[in-house]
């Protein structure tokens, strides 16, 4: 069922089982896995079914470290299926390696195995409609089209899976409406979460919403499924009962926010530039599986250079200067009735690449397809950040409209983190180069030994760590079941508890902990 | 695409893919002509005197024909400069792998190259005479 807040009446009280705030990838999952168990749930959404620019004003804040490409109101979304209504559809899990504590990289090690969360990535991947959960390159890979025999103690290739990309707000809308057990709050703040008075568990939530209707919510469990960074927000505002807030007893709440470094690397020149645009490039398998392979540093590399995991994806540049072009641009113009833009320049490209264009048009003329000429390659980095105790957002002094302080986002990049791009970029071109498959020309950026970034570098709204998962309530906020160590039926959803993050997308580990986190409560209090 | 990586791009044309033997005539069997030698292992020679004039400006060290010429990675020139075109190509090919191998690269207006190559292409540069403008 779903539900305006602002129709319900005004001091309600509303009782459920399992109290889940945050209607993204998380709390969709994790409510959708609780229907038919007997358990009654309360989804709680801040926005409504569509976005509006007053709800999305929520998550407005301050920035004072690096310069992130994404803003933090432009980064994420909140309304019903949160930032699922804008994400790309990139997928894939986490290596063995990215679990493992690594003695190389301070604060790395997950309390838990890659093969403990297996069985639940291949069951995100039906709700994140990818297919079967195959990554094995032999599998994926074109016959015509082999990845390249990269030297494994430097490189490996690695596939992506794209889903559609499944908007979960729009997808599973209507199994939410229709289900008994799951109620859908639209419009619906959380406010505060209070104790019981034995001090370690929540006892009710406070509701409100922008109107200024206000409710409460009385549940046995709540878990916080709001993001990378408002969960932490979200804990660090309750100190009206413990004075650093929930869960911060060690002064970890908001600390160690890391995300995926997201930046233009370099340019590769290929030998046979089309050839190696097509291995790279997006492409769909015979049985339909939407992949593309990328490339990243091997485990043997990370432990022998003592760098962290990172990997590039690259994109073909097209020769956008070709007769063809030029003459498509002349008949354009002239089919809108007016005089072509640039004829001269125009016409002599067409005389100049004369034949060329003969036979594109020929080529059109009979069905095929044009692409411009492969030029170079754009070489894109997605790397793993190092946790950083120093990285961190935490409480402004700015306050959004119901009176609670805006988030502030100090992110900071270290020398490691820029390290481990350079040693990667090395090995790519020194494979490169030995395969004869081309030559890589790093962007100025990177070749300098520093920690520098330039301002474009983006996390995509990948936003880690705030709430990481230890087994020591000294190293982590959530155990290995994602339960707030200090508050015995708090429980954390989503990207904020992964103490590292490898360089994959994180939405299918999302929705993977997300269905672990669902199979744990039901087990616990159905 | 810019100068420096359409040079780039021509200077390892042939040395890539095509083997030389067409150019054997060229070669004399007792009196390498160096020049001529080093222009058949690039693809196209005034582009590749072009990347090792950069290279030549980007270098700190002093860097000379003899100095050039008495690097590790110029052993295949040494060994082979009276052989045959295609056993020259053959050599300069399985040193530049080694040398992408084994990470002795150089970077050249921040490309990644290997030290080999980067040298044959200092040497036509040095060996030229005249400096070569793109």
């Amino acid at each position: 069922m779903i539900i305006g807040f602002e129709n319900v009446e005004g001091g309600a009280k509303i009782n459920a089982d399992i109290c889940i705030v945050g209607a993204g990838a998380a709390g969709i999952t994790i409510a959708r896995a609780l229907s038919g168990t007997g358990l009654r749930v309360c989804l709680l959404e801040s926005g409504g079914l569509d976005f509006d620019d007053a709800t999305q004003a929520l998550y407005s804040g301050e920035e004072v470290g690096h310069q992130e490409l994404f803003t933090l109101t432009s980064g994420r979304l909140r309304y019903f299926g949160g930032s699922t209504n804008h994400w790309g559809g990139w997928c894939g899990p986490l290596t063995e390696l990215d679990f493992q504590p690594r003695d190389w990289i301070p604060h790395s090690g997950w309390p838990l195995r890659r093969s403990d969360l297996d069985p639940y990535y291949a069951r995100a991947h039906e709700v994140c409609e990818l297919g079967p959960y195959i990554y094995d390159p032999p599998k994926l890979e074109r016959p015509e089209l082999p990845l390249p025999k990269f030297d494994r103690s430097k490189l490996s290739t690695r596939f992506w899976r794209y889903s559609t990309p499944t908007r979960f707000g729009q997808r599973y809308r209507d199994e939410l409406k229709n289900s008994d057990a799951v109620q859908v709050y639209l419009h619906a703040n959380l406010l505060e979460l209070t104790l019981k008075s034995n001090g370690n568990e929540i006892g009710h939530a406070v509701i409100g919403s922008l109107s200024g209707r206000r409710a409460v919510v009385n549940a046995r469990v709540f878990v916080l499924a709001c993001g990378g960074i408002e969960n932490a927000r979200i804990l660090l505002l309750q100190n009206h009962q413990r004075a650093q807030g929930l869960g911060n007893e060690h002064d970890l709440v908001g600390r160690f926010y890391t995300t995926h470094p997201h930046i233009d690397s370099a340019r590769a020149l290929p030998i046979e530039p089309q050839r190696f645009a097509d291995t790279f490039v997006r492409y769909r398998t015979p049985n339909d599986i939407r992949v593309q392979a990328g490339v990243c540093v091997s485990d043997e590399a990370q432990r022998r250079e003592g760098i962290l995991n990172s990997s590039v994806t690259m994109e073909a540049m097209r020769d956008l200067n070709t007769g063809y072009l030029a003459l498509k641009g002349i008949v354009s113009d002239i089919g809108e009735g007016k005089w072509p833009d640039e004829f001269m320049e125009k016409l002599g490209t067409v005389i100049n690449d004369f034949g060329g264009t003969v036979n594109d048009v020929y080529d059109r003329l009979t069905g095929d397809q044009y692409e411009a000429p492969v030029l170079a390659m754009m070489v894109f980095t997605r790397s793993e950040q190092a946790p950083n105790r120093d990285s961190r957002v935490f409480l402004g002094s700015e306050r959004d409209v119901f009176g609670q302080r805006r988030i502030t986002r100090d992110w900071r990049l270290s020398r490691l983190d820029k390290e481990t791009i350079q040693v990667g970029h090395r090995m790519l071109g020194e494979e490169l180069g030995r395969l004869n498959l081309g030559r890589l020309r790093l962007n100025d950026w990177l070749v300098t030994d520093d920690a520098y970034f330039p301002d474009d570098t983006g996390s995509y709204g990948h936003h880690l760590g705030t709430t990481r998962m230890a087994d020591s309530p000294r190293e982590g906020v959530v155990n290995a079941d994602c339960r707030v160590h200090s508050v015995a039926n708090l429980f954390i959803a989503g990207s904020s508890v992964f103490p590292t993050g490898g360089y994959m997308n994180p939405t299918l580990t999302i929705v993977a902990f997300a269905l672990r986190l669902a199979d744990q409560l039901t087990k616990e209090f159905s | 695409m810019s100068g420096f990586a359409a040079a780039l791009y021509a200077s390892l044309g042939n040395a890539g893919k095509v083997p030389l033997e067409a150019d054997r005539s060229l070669l004399p069997a007792q009196v390498p002509d160096i020049p001529e030698i080093l222009r058949q292992l690039v693809g196209d020679p005034r582009n590749a005197e072009w990347i090792g004039q950069r290279y030549l400006a980007e270098s700190r060290a002093v860097l000379n024909e003899d100095t050039l010429r008495a690097d590790r990675s110029m052993r295949f020139f040494r060994a082979r400069s009276s052989a045959s075109s295609s056993a020259l190509t053959d050599a300069f090919r399985a040193q530049r792998v080694s040398d992408f191998a084994k990470g002795d690269v150089i970077l050249v207006d921040n490309w990644i190259l290997a030290r080999c190559e980067v040298h044959v292409f200092a040497l036509l540069a040095l060996l030229h005479g005249e400096p070569v403008t793109a």
